[in-house]
């Protein structure tokens, strides 16, 4: 502390220089040798329990979103056999985190493309084990990825903020350009050589020629569009709060298949094309086929957050977001809820691809 | 003992402070200079006796550790020098203050006494405060701050601004810094005082461009790169005006302003780069009335406060401006019944206004608290307190009740042993209650209740080596806690979600030792804090909150031999937790900061003040938020000229112990 004494100033040359530099240097090396903590390789966030390899077939690989300005997004890899399930496995692999708010993931072929919605970009990751192939950056909020070619090499990202539908060189990474769609883009798929798009602002289905890259009609909806999902090959299942919808792909035309009174609050949506059924989340798990029911109630302490069902095996995945700062759950249903499995993934579960 | 002053004004002179920032460009030889050697006539009152709350911890952060750290900000210096906990988001970004495991918003930041936070988050920044426009700094942990009205339920940061001129007439400090990633101070405070009045005028520009190299261990190969779109540039002013008006009355002013523009730099993992800013605007005006009675002290003070944040991500289009306004009014009473009783009044009434297209407009909040209590001595050795506090909220009432024994063997108070208990209470924020979406004017007041156990010992060894040791202990818990979560709605919503269980103890120790010319102080203490989740139904039951350490220290060498000093500080931040079920964490570091400088004494008023700032020795790399970056080794060298401006040593002399518990 500097001065605290009302001593008498000394000469301070000579004698009092040395002692002076005497004593600066001994403070100094009591405080260095103070310094309890070593300068580690990774000073961030570290994550407790054991790594679990990565499994490569028969997975249920989750995408964990993190926190908005964490930096603590995350992929889980559940093993559908020995039900193991290996965390954070992007930054196992890689040495390095995946970033901020990873928001889907898009399997093809051999490779995966994951969207990563804070920190603008695509991590490219083979899709046996997770290993980076490139990073597809100058995105400005980019939330989902379709490919809208045969050839794969051309894919479309929407964006939340940048009023503009990204168009990608798959092969070689490269924002090629861009189609101009105001608002908050979300949902996309292409389906023969159209493309469609969500538009959450103006609560729209924008429907795009993928060669020409031209807005064909734009599908409204009194209320607003939560989530559109494939039903068939012809057709989409378009889910709203007032309802749920059929979407005739050839005609573009809307019908109301169940209409919600009152007005629900839907935030998810998933379909089991075999078993003709759609589940929904309105903070409980519903589903309609014929009419609307409840099958599963939230508990206390529990926040679901994602959806999925598995054609496959008729299977539904839940994800739980629990109080939305610690790692969540993903809740394995079989196709009559009789039977159910917990595994526990990362910090807020929210897309679900299972293999 | 109560001490102040019996002298005389000219009506001249106080017109002159009025307009003192003028005389500050004026030459020197234009100043007049009268060496204060009447040394202001002492007058003990007969407000003698009352004494504080017994039982009560607080610290002050001592002045010349003020000094020292004058180019910094408030944020620094109590990372450096306190038990409580900052969150630090990196040069150009936030600091916000917590005690004992609370959260930012259980934090209040006084000025003179006036709540300065912004009634819509309910929390301040420190960052945007400069330790250059303070006088005094102290810090009062939990119930303790239960006397500056309802709401600090972790405990209050108490800013001072009271200038103690030691010479009559006019002196004036004027400072430049040049340091690493180049930062620039640059300083100048223009003192006047008469036998009545004391005028203190300051500036203060801090400009820094914060572009340090660190190690991106976010980005594939842990790449070295510059830090971007971090600059921060802070202009800070104030003007404080202390008018002894007769030997029972004093009046005070204040006006402090700090305007802040920043960048605030990409996340490490981000690929993107950073188009977000932010300007912070803050200005407080105070009108102080201080009276002594024959058996009462009246502190009246009235303020205004208005702030203003803008925040703006090009990216997403977002420009978002929430301005606060604050009225206050604050009566302190002060009435000794007799010679073992005191009558303890405060009387609060705060309305603030906040206004955001989110708020829909302006929306408001009153709230006015009475707090009335007696404190004395039960006994010779035993002094207690008990006091309640009705407070009415926007139409809510709560009725919080506080009390507290002590134990004082010592005629010296060289040995103290406390116990106080208290219920407090936190009121919902403006946005809380009606940020659309996602207030909710449904929310409960999050409710505390708390004790303590406080231990003060000091003594002296060997004749010339002083030293002290105090212990606390505490326990409580808050219900009601209020925290933003997803909601079926489809958005964020406000929620009273869960109870927090908070206990730990805080230990600290002060040394001095004169020998051989040489002075040595020490400062040191150390926190344990277990600040658990009750009340929820998940893993993060019973479990650490996030980002409260449970352990820190700092301890503090200061070393001074004729003019030249050396202050070297370390500082230790445990691990945090980061998740609330406490699966994920960043470890924990240390740092080590040092200061040097030398006093050139170049005539009987002036000296030349030369420092050298080496801040993180070690150069540690450390994260204090996830994935915002900090820097590594740095430096700060400090010119400051002062004429007829003494240093703050000699206020230094009388805090022996360097930052210890008041009782």
């Amino acid at each position: 502390m500097k001065k605290t004494t009302g001593i008498e100033s000394p000469n301070v040359k000579g004698q009092g220089f040395f002692k002076s530099s005497l004593l600066a240097l001994l403070v100094l090396v009591f405080a260095i040798l103070s310094s309890c903590t070593k300068n580690l390789d990774d000073f961030g966030p570290q994550l407790e329990g054991e790594d679990t390899a990565i499994p490569t077939n028969k997975r249920v690989i989750v995408i964990n979103e993190g926190n908005f300005m964490f930096g603590n997004g995350s992929i889980s890899v559940i093993d559908s056999q020995t039900e193991e399930v290996a965390q954070a496995v992007f930054k196992v692999k890689n040495g390095f985190p995946l970033g901020d708010v990873p928001q889907s993931i898009l399997m093809r072929d051999s490779l995966a493309y994951i969207v990563v919605n804070n920190s603008g970009k695509i991590e490219v990751v083979r899709s046996d084990d997770f290993s980076s192939v490139k990073t597809i950056t100058g995105f400005t909020s980019p939330r989902h990825l379709t490919v809208v070619n045969e050839s794969g090499s051309i894919g479309w990202v929407t964006d939340l903020y940048a009023n503009k539908i990204w168009k990608v060189d798959l092969t070689n990474g490269k924002i090629i350009g861009n189609i101009p769609s105001k608002g908050w883009s979300e949902n996309i798929l292409s389906w023969r050589d159209k493309v469609l798009v969500l538009n959450k602002k103006d609560s729209v289905i924008n429907v795009f020629d993928a060669a020409s890259e031209q807005l064909i009609q734009s599908i409204g909806m009194a209320e607003k569009i939560v989530d559109f999902k494939l039903w068939n090959a012809n057709s989409l299942m378009v889910m709203s709060p007032s309802g749920i919808f059929s979407l005739n792909l050839n005609t573009l035309t809307l019908t109301e298949n169940v209409k919600f009174s009152p007005f629900r609050t839907p935030s998810r949506m998933a379909v089991d094309t075999v078993l003709n059924m759609v589940y929904f989340l309105d903070k409980d798990v519903y589903k309609y086929n014929s009419a609307v029911q409840k099958v599963i109630q939230a508990t206390n302490g529990s926040n679901f957050y994602g959806l999925e069902a598995s054609a496959a095996t008729g299977e539904i995945f839940v994800t739980d977001a629990k109080d939305y700062v610690q790692p969540g759950e993903v809740l394995k249903y079989s196709s009559d809820f009789s039977d159910s499995v917990i595994f526990k993934v990362g910090v807020n579960p929210q897309f679900v691809v299972v293999e | 003992m109560l001490l102040f002053t019996h002298i005389s004004i000219h009506k001249k002179h106080f017109y002159r402070c009025f307009f003192g920032f003028v005389f500050c460009f004026a030459t020197t030889s234009g100043f007049t200079q009268e060496i204060d050697s009447i040394q202001l006539k002492s007058v003990t009152v007969s407000a003698e006796k009352v004494s504080g709350i017994p039982a009560m911890k607080s610290v002050d952060i001592p002045a010349g550790i003020l000094e020292t750290l004058k180019t910094q900000n408030l944020g620094t210096v109590l990372t450096r020098n306190s038990g409580i906990t900052i969150k630090n988001y990196g040069p150009s970004g936030i600091q916000t203050p917590t005690f004992r495991g609370m959260s930012a918003s259980h934090t209040k930041i006084y000025m003179n006494g006036l709540d300065i936070s912004p009634g819509s988050l309910g929390q301040s920044d420190l960052s945007i405060i400069p330790s250059f426009l303070l006088d005094k700094v102290s810090l009062k942990f939990g119930n303790t701050a239960f006397t500056e009205g309802p709401g600090a339920i972790g405990g209050g940061v108490m800013l001072t601004s009271d200038p103690q001129l030691p010479l009559l007439g006019s002196s004036f400090v004027a400072g430049i810094s040049y340091g690493s990633f180049h930062s620039k101070v640059a300083s100048f405070q223009y003192g006047y005082k008469t036998k009545k009045l004391q005028s203190l005028t300051r500036f203060i520009l801090q400009d820094a461009q914060n572009n340090f190299e660190f190690r991106n261990i976010a980005q594939p190969g842990a790449p070295v790169q510059k830090l971007q779109h971090s600059e921060k540039n802070l202009n800070g002013v104030s003007q404080s005006i202390k008018y002894q008006v007769n030997t029972k009355n004093q009046l005070t002013g204040l006006f402090l302003g700090t305007f802040v523009n920043r960048n605030l730099p990409a996340l490490m993992g981000d690929t993107k780069a950073s188009v977000q800013s932010q300007k912070d605007a803050l200005i407080n005006a105070q009108l102080g009335w201080k009276h002594y009675g024959k058996k009462a002290i009246s502190n009246l003070v009235g303020g205004y406060s208005w702030s203003a944040l803008t925040y703006t991500d090009a990216a997403a289009n977002i420009n978002s401006t929430t301005i606060n306004h604050r009225f206050q009014i604050r009566e302190d009473f002060t009435l000794n019944l007799n010679a073992n009783w005191a009558l303890q009044t405060t009387g609060l009434i705060d309305y603030a206004i906040a206004d955001n297209t989110n708020l829909s407009g302006n929306k408001d909040m009153l709230q006015t608290s009475i707090l009335a209590g007696l404190n004395g001595h039960l006994a010779k050795k035993w002094e207690s307190g008990i006091f309640i506090q009705p407070t009415i909220n926007n139409g809510d009432f709560e009725l919080l009740p506080m009390a507290s024994i002590a134990f004082l063997p010592t005629q010296k108070k060289s040995l103290i042993i406390g116990f106080n208990v208290a219920q407090n209470v936190h009121f919902p924020t403006l946005n809380d209650l009606y940020w659309s979406p996602g207030g909710n004017p449904g929310l409960l007041p999050e409710k505390a209740l708390n004790s303590e156990l406080n231990i003060h010992i000091d003594g002296t060894m060997k004749k010339d080596m002083k030293w002290s040791l105090d212990g606390s202990t505490f326990y409580g818990n808050v219900d009601n806690w209020i925290l933003w979560q997803p909601s079926d709605k489809g958005y964020w919503e406000a929620q009273n979600i869960k109870s927090v269980l908070h206990s730990g103890g805080e230990m600290g120790l002060g040394l001095k030792r004169n020998f051989s010319g040489i002075s040595m102080s020490f400062r040191g203490s150390y926190q344990y804090i277990s600040a658990i989740n009750k009340g929820v139904n998940d893993a993060s039951l019973d479990k650490q909150l996030i980002y409260t350490p449970k352990h820190a220290a700092n301890w503090l060498i200061g070393a001074e031999y004729g003019q030249f000093w050396l202050n070297t500080n370390y500082t230790f931040t445990g691990k945090r937790y980061i998740t609330s079920s406490n699966s994920s964490y960043l470890p924990a570091y240390d740092l080590i900061n040092v200061s040097t400088g030398y006093d050139f004494k170049m005539s009987k008023n002036q000296e030349l003040h030369f420092q050298v700032d080496v801040n993180n020795l070690l150069g540690k790399e450390y994260m204090s938020v996830a994935y915002r970056a900090m820097p590594g080794i740095n430096f700060l060298v400090s010119l400051r000229y002062g004429f007829g401006a003494k240093p703050v040593r000699e206020s230094d002399k009388k805090n022996q112990y360097s930052g210890s518990p008041k009782w």
